[in-house]
């Protein structure tokens, strides 16, 4: 059992560099995000926010310091994968969809990953394309999909495994602002619905003013 | 399930690469199978030739080749009046060309010979064949080569020889071949006083290892085999059925390449797109596994391809006149196990250099930078 007060997301100085150390990315970040609470990750292009998603997420690993997901650090690559199928749910900017599969199919990855049973994934599957207003698209390829449609997919495809956590690398990125809108309001709404805890990237101060907390970054620390 | 339909699907999306790896591995199973088919099925008939419903085989020792075996007529006659031979039947091989054909077998048998009474006889009479005669008698396809019938007479090499009988046997070399009595074919060939083979048939098949002994104690210059012993150590069986798993074993070598580079390419081509099941829980050795998955499945096709593909050539090879009764059509059940067995090994091999570079693609770097 985990104890409700144990925030999901516990990220304790992380470090990332590249190039062998050259390129300092993070320099000892600390964040730690409530149950049930979006929490926006601000800051210029360059600052860290993506490679502290992607480590949060367990895509990548940190050099030093630590995370924990729903009370699992994520410090081997089995708990990160176990994490990855069952308790985070990913977002790119780019959405991330493999164009050749339609909606459905995309959506049905993750639960191949963890051997869900077909008949529960597409029961799923439906239950999520109808909140997410595709339940029409879900034959279609993502290739004949609109920006928004795409990302609202890979929405979709980031909660079919009922993650409670949901980690999206600045997913209104690529849109329009009506549809930036349309799509953070949505991932509200799922946040809210399915208890989910989230924490965003945005270049985007004014959907970000609408998260419960924003963390404002620069220079691989956070402000 | 679902994983087998994401491999499918997979393999459905890139088709034409499907093809063509599926399309190397079908062209090694229809080489392995029609190679090794058609080798053994001959290989089959010369062994039927040779022992001609017999157990035991007896040859001149430490010969290669059968043409250039000697065994003398007296052995033959004495050994006949043994307890333990029921039967003991001499033949003389010999090969010659007639004006439009290269190839005419010639075969010097006795008149009582079971080549001729087992054979079906289309014309002639059976009594026209005599020891001391100088008539031959034709296997069907000879006679339709030769363009003979009853009373013609025929060129076999440097002589003429007239036409007594026209006969069909189940065995291709033997249709093509020109029955001679066993004198004037030992003439014809100046073999005189020898055979080439004798078979014989026991009395008592437990004491055929009795008789063995008698025959290399009183013959140290012969050889008595059984069959199946004469099948395993004849040179030249040996070396045609060697040739014939090696020919095939290279084309389904080719095949194994098209397959790892068919692999090679989609991983290569795929990477973001690894990356992204990475991201979706996919664990290297699921990635790994898909990647198998898919090259087997290919392999899969590319062997009930193949083999439907051996199967008509087979019977379209079987059914041209010119051929006819040289194919043996009869894919054993052994050769397709073998070739299932050589596809997956195959499906494997070819998977496992795509399979490990796919399991080191790191997902961050494969989505940042490709």
């Amino acid at each position: 059992m985990i104890p409700i007060k144990t925030s999901p997301i516990e990220v304790r100085q992380i470090t990332k560099s590249f190039d062998h150390g050259k390129i300092q990315v993070l320099r000892g970040v600390d964040v730690s995000v409530p149950r049930g609470k979006l929490v926006s990750v601000c800051g210029p292009s360059g600052c860290g926010k993506s490679t502290l998603l992607h480590i949060i997420a367990g895509i990548e690993s940190a050099d030093q310091g630590s995370v924990v997901i729903e009370g699992q650090s994520l410090d081997s690559e089995k708990n990160r994968i176990e994490a990855l199928r069952h308790r985070i749910g990913f977002i790119f900017q780019l959405h991330n969809l493999i164009p050749d599969l339609t909606m459905e199919e995309n959506c049905l990855i993750p639960t191949i990953a963890t051997g869900m049973d077909r008949g529960e994934a597409l029961d799923r599957f439906h239950d999520l394309a109808k909140k997410t207003g595709l339940s029409h698209r879900s034959k279609n390829r993502i290739q004949d999909l609109s920006g928004g449609e795409r990302q609202r997919t890979a929405i979709c495809r980031a909660l079919m495994n009922s993650p409670s956590v949901v980690v999206a690398d600045e997913p209104t990125g690529a849109l329009d602002e009506k549809t930036s809108w349309s799509v953070f309001s949505l991932l509200g709404d799922l946040v809210v619905s399915h208890g989910v805890t989230m924490i965003m990237a945005t270049h985007d101060l004014e959907l970000a003013k609408n998260s419960d907390r924003v963390i404002q970054m620069r220079d691989g620390r956070i402000e | 399930m679902q994983f087998l339909r994401l491999a499918l699907l997979n393999l459905r999306r890139h088709f034409v690469r499907t093809l063509i790896g599926a399309a190397g591995i079908t062209f090694g199973v229809v080489a392995m199978l029609c190679v090794v088919t058609i080798l053994q099925g001959a290989v089959r008939m010369f062994e039927r030739i040779l022992s001609s419903d017999s157990e035991i085989i007896m040859f001149e020792k430490n010969v290669s080749d059968l043409f250039f075996s000697n065994v003398p007529i007296q052995a033959i006659d004495d050994l006949a009046q043994h307890d333990l031979i029921a039967e003991i039947e001499p033949a003389l091989f010999g090969i010659v060309s007639s004006p439009d054909n290269p190839v005419v077998t010639c075969f010097g048998i006795r008149s009582d010979s079971t080549r001729l009474s087992k054979a079906t006889w289309l014309a002639g009479d059976p009594t026209n064949f005599t020891d001391e005669g100088s008539l031959v008698v034709l296997g069907k396809r000879a006679a339709d080569f030769l363009k003979a019938e009853i009373g013609s007479t025929i060129p076999v090499g440097h002589k003429e020889f007239k036409v007594a009988g026209i006969i069909e046997t189940e065995n291709g070399f033997e249709d093509g071949g020109v029955f001679m009595p066993l004198a004037l074919c030992q003439d014809y060939f100046h073999k005189e006083g020898v055979a080439s083979v004798a078979t014989i048939k026991m009395t008592d098949q437990d004491k055929i290892p009795e008789l063995k002994e008698h025959i290399e104690k009183t013959y140290p210059n012969l050889v008595a085999l059984e069959n199946e012993e004469f099948n395993q150590s004849y040179s030249q069986f040996r070396i045609l059925k060697t040739t014939s798993w090696l020919v095939g074993g290279i084309a389904f070598l080719l095949g194994g390449l098209s397959v790892a580079n068919t692999m090679t390419l989609s991983v290569f081509g795929r990477i973001r797109e690894i990356a992204i099941l990475r991201v979706n829980g996919f664990s290297r050795s699921q990635v790994a596994s898909l990647i198998f998955g898919e090259s087997i499945l290919i392999s899969l096709i590319g062997v009930i391809a193949g083999t439907s593909i051996s199967f008509l050539s087979l019977h379209f090879l079987k059914a041209l006149p010119a051929l006819q009764g040289y194919i043996d059509t009869e894919l054993s059940p052994k050769l397709i196990l073998a070739v299932i067995a050589m596809s997956f090994f195959t499906g494997i091999a070819g998977a496992l250099y795509p399979a490990l570079y796919a399991m080191k693609i790191k997902p961050a770097d494969a989505l940042r930078f490709e």
